[in-house]
């Protein structure tokens, strides 16, 4: 048999001295992937930390210079700010459980009811109303709920009452109804996530063990749909007491949250008071993130590996 | 023949991931046209070996050569060496035509002679008329031939394949090993082929590499490894051995209390240990012991009648169960009783390590 | 799993209520559709079809140039966005930090757009105070430049969880084998990963597309001299409330959105039966 004759170096490289610059394993193409990492470091993670210092920056006329006072933390804690804070958390708090009563249901039912197939697509619809823009979804609420909305038109038609009910819009009911319809699908996502992990064959074992639907909804499934529930609270939570749009466009007079009040300071060039009021945010929702994760594995709704 | 050149000579290749060691430095030397093959436990570093080789994973330490060029800094399309993967690495967006001619496409060689020589390949591997197909279309045999003639079809000097057949069932496996062994001969390149099967690795082997540990434990034609391993390992692993430990003496080896006879006389003092093949053991049956024989007394626990093989296996009285394999007859007695098991001296093995 | 001896009509009333609520978070904007096309506008009782509304609008200079502005700032977030999408689903697979990545990756999903954007304000302000006294120069000043990067933070999860779905069902063994095959790294991406990532990449583009296309508060704080067909539209609205031609507006908004979903749907449809 004849003997090769050809060395290692048979297959010539077909790229040139640039290209393997950039491609080779050796070459910068690796350092690309850095990209994401370097962009989100620089662009998220260093400014929400600052927020911390530049919130006890010294207030000038225009701007802010370093120092060191709380007293922009005093003028949120001192006065209604704070009122609102609390108040806005409560209406966001109510939010996450009418979303709870409404949407996880829903999980439930597409998980443990409709064809293995067919889940996705079913929970796919939830994601419609989510591709249609938040203030455009917001603002079409106005001519729904008003007094002579067409909620009410509709009521009246009925004849349910007889006189147009006024507490849909404009006040914190409005807010909660606009919390609720822009973030109910979350609900329904995360729940549905959380249950992708359960075998569908504990629900049919719940069947057979003829436990009712709500001892198994409470005993069963609410303990391994926990992650998923808790990462949508936190996202509703945190989003009904920081997004200003929907207090702004539905709230009454005095419906005002976090992300009011940040907008405000920004107004008035108050900027170590804004930037306490995102710190604030951002602890809070560390907190609860932190919480949760020590509570429940939350990374494992989106690590295949764990499921 | 007599080779200056080796097709793949690693000295002191390592490979470790964080705290795993998953190759010990390792020097391994593969001769050109050869058909060498890895065995070996799963986790031992078979696979780690051959990606080393095909550059897939950059050693910690040593250096590889391919026919006498220094390759351990060239990345996998630089290399002369083209593989086989388990499963899944045909490229289900393309035809088999494609797959095949995919590495000559990135030539840029000429349509026709593309055309040319990936139908020659389809014929040699067996699937001439698959062109068209899709790799789903095709059986696991049929994808490993296509996963072969993309990797023929370079003609590499180095053809790795990392437990093709694995995914075949048992008989698919046995004529693949055959046909690979073929194929091999008519084109004449260097193949390393992992396998944790032992009678794949009989079947195709020129030259056999026992891996484990992370270690290149021994090698040596199939043949050899079979009959003549000198690890007490690969009598272990290697066919159906019965191993006795002990302490070598001036009159044999020392189990515990018995002394049994050495082939060839070995060190005092020195803890070794005796193999003996199954096949090579008896039972006698009320028969008294031949001459220049080894004997020892215990009870039938077990009995297999195989077709042409009859497998006991006996509990010595130190616990230690020895497994008798004879062609044709099975001992008359029955499970549970009082038996003798025997074997010539020389059919026994010494291992010192 | 139909539960063989459950109830049937327990079972379609599940389904109604699930059908009930899509349409109910669907109606609001439906309504506004529907209302955008009728002559007489909001409240009225008769209802007669037209489009005077909608040629009202690209007619209004104004608007066209907000229109201009939010398909160049689309396309410019989509550009950026995608390979930073794919790099990051390629650092994720290979990092040995896969948990607290993902956590950073999923990060501004949760924080409320308001407060990142003010983060982000007064972090380009200083940026841009600190390049002008220093070296004279305007970077980081409130511009296109920085409302992309505002937006890339908001798109960048979506795109990095769409394309990692899609990776998963991947072999990585056919990247080796292309290697070996003596394909670059990049060669063998674009001749055997991206085919078979394809169909993820393009849901996570038109799915930015949109994403970018109705953002309204993180450009409102970060863009600079320019406004976008959303930052238009709102503040139109807050001036002068709800109008036929702001009823028209959120119509456009809301059917650019539900056709490109709607193509991607279908393409998906069709693919699938294929
Ligand atoms: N990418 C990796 N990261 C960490 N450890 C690895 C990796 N690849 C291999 N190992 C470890 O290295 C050791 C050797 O692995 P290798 O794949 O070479 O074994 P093998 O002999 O091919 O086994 P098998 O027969 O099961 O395929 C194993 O302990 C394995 O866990
Ligand atoms: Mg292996």
């Amino acid at each position: 048999m004849s003997q090769p004759t050809t060395t290692g170096g048979r297959r010539q490289p077909a790229s040139s001295p640039l290209s393997d610059l950039l491609t080779g394993e050796r070459g910068l193409g690796r350092y690309a992937f850095y990209l994401p990492l370097a962009f989100l470091i620089a662009f998220f993670v260093v400014p929400m930390l600052l927020t911390l210092v530049w919130s006890v920056f010294e207030r000038t006329n225009f701007w802010m210079e370093p120092g060191f006072t709380f007293g922009a933390y005093a003028d949120f804690f001192g006065s209604a700010r704070f009122e609102n804070f609390l108040r806005a958390m409560k209406s966001s708090a109510i939010s996450v459980l009418v979303a709870f009563v409404l949407g996880f249901p829903i999980a439930v039912f597409v998980r443990s009811s409709v064809p293995e197939k067919a889940q996705h697509k079913a929970i796919l619809l939830f994601i419609l109303p989510f591709m249609i823009s938040e203030v455009i979804r917001i603002f079409a609420l106005r001519p729904i709920l008003g007094r002579h909305g067409v909620l009410n038109d509709a009521l009246i038609g009925s004849g349910l009452i007889d006189d147009p009910i006024s507490i849909f819009i404009y006040t914190p009911t409005g807010v909660v109804i606009g919390e609720v319809m822009s973030y109910l699908p979350f609900m329904v996502f995360c729940g549905f996530l959380a249950m992708e992990s359960v075998p569908r064959y504990i629900f049919e074992v719940c069947d057979d063990l003829g436990s009712d639907t709500l001892t198994t909804l409470r005993r069963v499934i609410v303990p391994l749909a926990a992650p998923g529930i808790l990462a949508a609270t936190i996202f509703i939570f945190i989003n009904g007491i920081g997004v200003f749009l929907i207090p702004d466009i539905l709230g009454g007079p005095g419906a005002v949250n976090a992300g009011t009040l940040v907008l405000n300071a920004i107004s008035a060039l108050d900027f170590p008071l804004a930037m306490a009021i995102a710190a604030i945010m951002l602890v809070i929702l560390m907190a609860l993130l932190l919480i949760g994760h020590w509570l429940f594995d939350l990374t494992k709704l989106l690590d295949p590996a764990k499921r | 023949m007599s080779n200056s050149v080796l097709a793949v000579e690693a000295t002191g290749i390592a490979k470790s991931y964080g705290t795993v060691q998953a190759l010990k430095p390792t020097d391994l030397r593969i001769e050109p046209n050869e058909y060498y093959v890895l065995l070996g436990p799963s986790g031992g570093g078979k696979t780690t070996t051959l990606r080393l080789i095909a550059g897939l994973v950059r050693p910690t330490a040593g250096r590889i050569s391919i026919y006498g060029q220094d390759v351990t800094e060239l990345a996998p399309d630089k290399r002369s060496t083209s593989m086989v993967f388990q499963s899944y690495a045909l490229f289900p967006h393309m035809t088999v035509e494609e797959n095949v001619a995919y590495g000559l496409t990135l030539r840029r060689m000429p349509r026709d002679e593309i055309r040319a020589e990936v139908s020659r390949m389809l014929d040699l591997v067996g699937l001439n008329g698959y062109d068209n197909r899709r790799p789903h279309e095709l059986s696991g045999g049929q994808q490993q031939r296509v996963q072969l003639a993309r990797s023929l079809v370079l003609h590499s000097d180095i053809l790795l394949l990392d437990e093709p057949l694995a995914a075949l069932d048992a008989k698919l496996r046995k004529d693949m090993c055959l046909e690979l062994k073929n194929i091999q001969k008519t084109v004449g390149v260097t193949f390393v082929h992992v396998t944790h099967n032992q009678e794949e690795a009989m079947t195709v082997a020129d030259r056999i590499g026992l891996v484990a540990g992370g270690e290149l434990v021994e090698q040596g034609s199939p043949e050899a490894i079979y009959n003549r391993p000198e690890k007490r390992f690969t009598a272990d692993f290697i066919g159906e051995n019965n191993i006795f430990d002990g302490t070598a003496t001036g009159a044999g080896l020392d189990i515990g209390g018995r002394v049994l006879g050495l082939p060839t006389p070995a060190e005092t003092g020195r803890e070794i240990s005796l193999s003996v093949r199954s096949e090579d053991m008896r039972l006698l049956d009320g028969e008294p012991k031949p001459e220049g024989w080894q004997a020892l007394s215990g009870t039938l626990i077990d009995k297999v009648y195989l077709g042409l093989i009859g497998s006991s296996v006996v509990r010595l009285e130190s616990g230690q169960d020895i497994t008798v394999r004879q062609v044709g007859a099975m001992s008359s007695g029955e499970v549970g009783a009082s038996v003798t098991v025997a074997w010539p001296t020389e059919a026994g093995r010494i291992h010192l390590s | 799993m139909m539960r063989e001896y459950g109830n049937p009509w327990a079972h379609r009333a599940k389904w109604l209520y699930l059908i009930f609520v899509v349409v109910a978070l669907m109606s609001p904007v439906l309504h506004t559709v529907t209302i955008s096309f009728n002559e007489h506008g909001f409240g009225a009782a008769d209802y007669d079809f037209t489009l005077v509304y909608y040629f009202d609008l690209f007619r209004n200079e104004e608007i066209l140039a907000a229109l201009g502005w939010t398909f160049w700032l689309a396309f410019v977030v989509v550009v950026v966005t995608l390979p930073m999408g794919i790099l990051s689903a390629k650092f994720y697979q290979t990092t040995r930090w896969k948990v607290p990545f993902l956590l950073l990756m999923l990060a501004p999903l949760f924080i409320p757009a308001d407060i990142m954007a003010a983060a982000l304000l007064v972090y380009f302000k200083t940026l841009s105070r600190f390049f002008s006294d220093t070296f004279g120069l305007e970077w980081f000043d409130l511009s296109m430049t920085t409302a992309v990067i505002g937006q890339v933070l908001w798109c960048l999860p979506y795109v990095f969880v769409v394309v990692l779905v899609t990776m998963a069902r991947y072999h990585a063994e056919q990247t080796e084998a292309a290697r070996i095959c003596g394909a670059t790294a990049w060669r063998a991406f674009w001749d055997v990963e991206f085919p078979q990532i394809k169909a993820g990449v393009f849901s996570a583009t038109a799915f930015t597309v949109i994403l970018s296309f109705n953002e309204y508060t993180r450009t409102n704080f970060l863009k600079g001299g320019f406004e976008t067909f959303p930052t238009y539209i709102v503040s139109y609205m807050l001036n002068t409330g709800m109008t036929p031609e702001t009823y028209a507006m959120s119509g456009l908004v809301s059917m650019t959105s539900i056709v490109i979903v709607g193509a991607v749907l279908l393409l998906a449809l069709r693919k699938e039966q294929a």
